[in-house]
């Protein structure tokens, strides 16, 4: 039962809650508050923080970090492999949009 | 199958979310009511205030343009309503109307609203019949403002004093 459970935790984290945190830091990563007038301000990620972003994947990937093989695979069911690919679609997204917090504008 | 029913809302719910960041990126909505304003619009739930509206109108008509302004922009927080907009690019057009000299910074944003509303037009045409207007559609308004807005030789003519506002 615990196992049952286990697993069902382990893939809500993973195809729900993981998206979501990517996802969110997408959101807000281009967000700032005009001090004046407490508008928001949606800045879209600029080029250059697109190209740090494929590089910081691509460390990933050759570092380790990221095993492509176990998350894109033709062993696993299709619906398993569209949802590693949105997460790894959020997950470049979201190291564009982090960098776009900390570079300056 | 209780995998599977995970998976498949993850996908769902993560395109969900994909979808509302892009929107908001491409609205660039400016607080929390133009965010609510603007899912209204997509939802095609979207009204504006009508009694707001009104007593804009009636405060227009007395030429209370900076109050009535004020009252449409709370009528249409969304800025999503075609005629609203219209009015408020009028409104600005009778505040900037001078005999002497037209307010270019109020010119201008009745050009912005005016071109907002031709946005938001059908086919980008908007006719308001309101018979206290001289100018019916949102063309004739943008091409009014535009020439305030152009400086030309015709400003040093004396007999500008002559000039009547629409």
């Amino acid at each position: 039962m615990s196992t049952q459970h286990r697993s069902r935790n382990r893939a809500i984290l993973r195809f729900i809650l993981l998206p979501m945190i990517f996802l969110t830091v997408a959101l807000l990563g281009g967000l700032r508050i005009d001090s004046e007038t407490h508008t928001f301000i949606f800045l879209p990620p600029p080029l250059i923080t697109l190209i740090l972003s494929v590089m910081l994947v691509t460390l990933c990937v050759r570092g380790g970090a990221i095993n492509l093989r176990a998350w894109v695979s033709s062993d696993q069911p299709v619906l398993t492999n569209v949802s590693h690919v949105l997460t790894l679609i959020t997950l470049y997204f979201a190291s564009a949009q982090a960098f776009n917090t900390v570079l300056p504008e | 199958m209780q995998h599977k029913l995970i998976q498949s809302v993850g996908i769902a719910w993560t395109i969900l979310f994909a979808a509302f960041i892009i929107w908001i990126y491409a609205t660039e909505p400016r607080t929390f009511k133009e965010v609510a304003a603007g899912a209204q619009a997509v939802t095609g739930t979207y009204e504006i205030d009508q009694g707001r509206f009104n007593s804009a109108l009636d405060l227009f008509h007395r030429e209370q343009f900076r109050a009535a302004r004020e009252e449409w922009v709370l009528a249409d927080p969304g800025m999503r309503d075609a005629r609203t907009q219209f009015y408020i690019a009028y409104a600005f057009y009778r505040e900037g109307f001078g005999r002497f000299y037209y307010d270019k910074d109020l010119f201008k944003q009745g050009l912005d609203a005016v071109n907002r509303a031709i946005d938001l037009a059908p086919e980008g045409t908007l006719k308001v019949d309101d018979p206290d207007l001289q100018m019916h559609t949102a063309a004739e308004l943008k091409a009014e403002l535009e020439q305030g807005l152009e400086p030309s030789l015709g400003d040093i003519n004396p007999f500008k004093i002559f000039r009547k506002r629409k």
